[in-house]
């Protein structure tokens, strides 16, 4: 069983012997035996005992620095009392109420918060339970706003894995598995991309974005009609597909097609939205003013989850016949704990801390692009890295294998990572202590170093 | 007839072909309002000549998209439509079955590539691709199609349109509404979307696409039911893959268990020099889909084909009251006469050659000629602002196609494209074709003295006066 003491926030990571430990395997054959297949096969070779802060103990007493945040949701560590206690109370005070039918002041504080962070365009916001289902109204209201079936979407881009959610997006092709021969309405263009891209720089007289001249030039020209499309689904900075920044150009270019054929631009900010990026919002990098904006993960101020739609006058101010969100959408506690972790940014400064995180990352990690052949590049916004691995510099091509064997080696050494489709991600709290990240990535150069060294 | 010959003595339209639009405008749908891109009223044909109600005469390059590949009247074609329309009157092939239709599909099996052993009746390309894309999903289980952008596989039906992407508004109001389907650009060696400037370009880069963004994202393999493409690519302008991209999506077929749907009903039956297109790389389809030059100038006809595994035991059926007809079939079968006959495959052969001899070296001599393609008597010539840029060129290509009218040659043209095409009878006598072609090339050097201005954009389609935005 875990040790009595407390986890001290800055202690080392130690792995005592393969993984999974003996009870962590006792515990894993149970959840096999008991679960739908697809949940447990992608999981740690570990089962969790307890978090605190940005430490993970396992049911074997190893302890994991974690630099995933429950996917990007839990923006300040686990267990801040200040944050829990947020939501008790109004547990206590309201149980749990369907916001859409009992109403209550919460809501329309945070509501107020949120317009008054994001971008002026956005005047007006919707409940939702979380991202997914954020995105899932979104694309609705997209539709009724235009009356147009279509939305473009991007190669790499996630958005959940519903039914809506996993057509819309293209990070892996598993996600969409047995929902693309189902439903059509979205179409997909590759992320804009400086590195690994398909793409030739752009050219004088084009549309100043090479992405945006093929999605012009191939996929309005020979597929799509632009009139019967609604518009774009994007992340402002890709996620999960491996964090990747758009290159200059790519949002003037994007906007102007969406101006010149009213489309609307809908911004997925689940996981960069609440600092990830450096920026309150990521939309902040290129003041981008969006028709709609999708919000989710750290909302919840990583202890319940809330998601929001947030749109213009003229997008959720003209109608009222979408139904949208489900029972458990801003509940009384949820709004509470996003209250109360929108005051944690502003009192504790941690979009300092981010960008105090960034350079950490940016020092340590952005080195080995030019120590190691298979590293391609790595990319850094804020408390967001993503290490892409290829075959060879020249080549470019993924080296699926190389990372899952570098993923592998660093959770050997006690650290989290998240093996995704195209990088290696690296997110760590918003609000770590840098020295801890630096010891952390310490740890993940010396398994990068086992595994591609010489 | 042998006293005709191209001539223009009107404007365009003449008198009494303007008299006949007016009549017709009052009556036709908004699509056949449209005499920009043929501003002339057809009265009779004669060989590879079109006549029309003024007297004008045009050397006939479009061979009535192609489903005419032997003049008029086709040879031995006509007369056997006639006689099992005596013989038959109509008939529901698909119920009361005939002998013609089982000796034509003897002999079309006996024709097809090594593999296809059986036929499915139908009427029309459309049709066909809608029985293709059933029969690879049946035969495999698997909901997806791969598709190519810029193909054309028709437009009149849900799937077809949606299947299409010659030009996005052919798909208009249709593609959202049906999935199923997964697009790549066509392998294009001209003007790659992942590069700027003149090819010739790998077109592998194009499986490059397939294998490592569009299945990795977007689409799991064994999802996929099959690979419907054209082996040349023809309303999308005459692209020709390279043999080793034919390796390498033939590769990925067998990998991933894809049915290869090869859609030759534009490109099949001798218009590109040799049976089917497909031949040139020795392509063993599981489906093949004919249409067009099926019919040989006779009766609306078209065929799917496939191999015993697709098809022996199939329960999807392509046929409708009025596929194959006994004089629909006797006519194909007299075509299929015509086309074996040796002869004809020589002259597409020797139009190929003239049309290189005399189209080609105009890449070299005019600016605004990127580039020559073609394969047998299926011939694009495509139009840029200038070589370096390669900015597309529809306003010249219009304008080329507009004076070629008016000296005699009718074309194949589409408003906001820019390759003009050429697709004479398989069987024109050379001196027409090359009257023709050099008639074409002399209105290419004098629209280029004076080059006109092309739109920012290939989106921003010019609408001619009293033209519509359709074809």
């Amino acid at each position: 069983m875990p040790s009595k003491r407390d986890l001290t926030p800055n202690e080392a990571p130690r792995v005592s012997g393969p993984l999974p430990g003996p009870r962590s395997q006792a515990e894993i054959e149970a959840q096999r035996a008991v679960f739908y297949a697809g949940q447990t096969h992608g999981s740690y070779p570990f089962v969790a005992a307890r978090k605190s802060g940005w430490l993970v103990e396992d049911l074997d007493g190893n302890v994991f620095v974690d630099l995933v945040s429950s996917s990007a949701s839990v923006p300040f560590g686990a267990g801040r009392e200040d944050l829990v206690e947020a939501a008790t109370a109004q547990l206590l005070a309201f149980g749990n109420e369907d916001s859409h039918v009992v109403t209550n002041p919460l809501m329309t504080q945070l509501a107020r918060r949120l317009l008054d962070l994001t971008p002026a365009s956005l005047t007006r916001v919707d409940l939702a339970l979380n991202g997914t289902e954020a995105v899932e109204s979104a694309v609705r209201f997209m539709r009724r706003a235009t009356g147009r079936p279509m939305i473009l979407g991007f190669y790499g881009g996630y958005h959940g894995e519903s039914t809506t959610t996993a057509g819309l997006g293209a990070e892996h092709h598993e996600i969409g598995q047995g929902v693309r021969g189902l439903g059509g309405g979205f179409a997909h263009a590759p992320y804009p991309r400086a590195y690994r891209t398909l793409f030739a720089p752009p050219h004088p007289g084009g549309s100043g974005d090479s992405t945006v001249d093929f999605i012009r030039d191939q996929m309005l020209f020979h597929a799509i009609d632009p009139a019967e499309v609604a518009g774009v689904v994007i992340e402002p900075v890709l996620g999960s597909g491996g964090v990747v920044v758009p290159p200059d150009g790519f949002w003037n270019a994007l906007n102007e097609l969406c101006e010149e054929h009213d489309w609307l631009l809908c911004l997925d900010e689940v996981k960069t939205g609440f600092g990830r990026t450096g920026r309150m919002f990521a939309s902040e990098l290129w003041d981008l003013q969006p028709d709609l904006m999708c919000l989710g993960k750290a909302m919840g101020g990583g202890v319940m989850p809330i998601g929001a739609v947030l749109g213009s006058e003229a997008v959720l101010g003209t109608f009222d016949d979408v139904s949208t969100g489900s029972t458990w959408a801003w509940l009384p506690a949820a709004c509470s704990v996003a209250l109360r972790s929108l005051e944690v940014f502003e009192a504790e400064g941690v979009l300092d801390n981010v960008r105090a995180l960034h350079q950490v990352s940016e020092e340590v990690l952005v080195p080995l692009v030019d120590r190691y052949e298979s590293i391609g590049d790595v990319r850094v916004q804020g408390c967001f890295v993503g290490i892409e691995l290829v075959t060879d510099k020249d080549a470019q091509r993924r080296a699926a294998d190389l990372q899952e064997a570098l993923a592998a080696a660093i959770l050997r050494r006690g650290v989290l990572v998240d093996s995704s489709t195209t990088t290696l991600n690296v997110q760590p709290s918003l609000v770590m202590d840098p020295a801890s990240l630096r010891a952390a990535l310490a740890l993940v150069c010396e398994a990068v170093d086992e595994v591609l060294g010489d | 007839m042998s006293e005709l010959w191209p001539q223009v003595s009107t404007p365009l339209p003449g008198p009494k072909s303007e008299a006949l639009f007016a009549r017709m405008d009052k009556v036709a749908a908004a699509p056949m309002q449209d005499h920009d891109e043929v501003p002339f009223v057809e009265a009779r044909k004669e060989g590879c000549l079109i006549e029309d109600v003024d007297g004008n005469v045009f050397a006939d390059l479009v061979s009535a998209w192609g489903a005419s590949p032997y003049g008029t009247p086709a040879p031995g074609v006509t007369d056997a439509v006639v006689d099992a329309q005596r013989r038959y009157g109509m008939e529901i092939t698909d119920y009361v079955q005939n002998d013609v239709a089982i000796e034509l599909a003897e002999k079309l099996v006996g024709i097809a590539p090594p593999g296809i052993s059986r036929v499915m009746v139908s009427l029309s390309g459309t049709l066909a691709v809608e029985a293709g894309v059933k029969l690879a999903r049946e035969s495999t289980g698997r909901p997806m199609i791969l598709v190519f952008h810029g193909q054309y596989h028709g437009e009149v039906t849900y799937l077809t349109a949606s299947v299409s992407s010659d030009l996005a508004e052919v798909n208009s109001a249709n593609s959202a509404y049906v999935g199923g389907l997964v697009f790549a650009p066509y392998p294009n060696q001209f003007r790659a979307p992942f590069h700027r400037g003149p090819g010739p370009y790998d077109d592998t880069l194009y499986m490059d696409f397939i294998e490592e963004w569009l299945l990795v994202h977007q689409v799991e393999p064994t999802q996929i039911a099959g690979v419907l493409i054209e082996p040349v690519l023809g309303e999308g302008g005459i692209h020709i893959p390279s043999a080793a991209f034919w390796e390498r999506l033939t590769t990925a077929c067998r990998r991933w268990g894809w049915r290869l749907i090869l859609d030759e009903v534009q490109t099949g039956m001798g218009r590109c020099g040799t049976l089917f297109a497909g031949d040139h790389w020795d392509l063993r389809p599981d489906i093949l889909l004919l249409g067009k030059g099926i019919a040989a100038g006779g009766q609306p006809i078209a065929a799917v084909m496939a191999t015993d595994e697709v098809m022996a035991d199939t329960d999807v059926h392509g046929g409708g009251t009025f596929a194959w007809t006994p004089a629909a079939c006797a006519g194909a079968s007299a075509g299929i006469d015509v086309l074996t006959n040796g002869e004809t495959l020589a002259n597409v052969a020797r139009i190929e050659r003239s049309a290189r001899r005399i189209l080609s070296p105009l890449v070299d001599e005019v600016p605004q000629v990127g580039d020559v393609r073609m394969l047998g008597a299926f011939i694009g010539l495509e139009f840029v602002t200038d070589k370096e840029s390669i900015r597309p060129a529809p306003e010249f290509h219009r304008q080329v196609h507009q004076e070629s009218v008016r000296r005699g040659v009718l074309g194949v043209t589409q408003l906001g494209k820019w390759v003009y095409r050429m697709q004479p009878p398989l069987t024109m006598p050379l001196d027409l074709f090359e009257w023709s072609c050099e008639t074409v090339a002399d209105v290419i050097r004098d629209v280029a003295t004076d080059p006109p201005p092309e739109a920012d954009s290939v989106l921003d389609r010019a609408i001619p006066e009293g033209g519509t935005r359709r074809r």
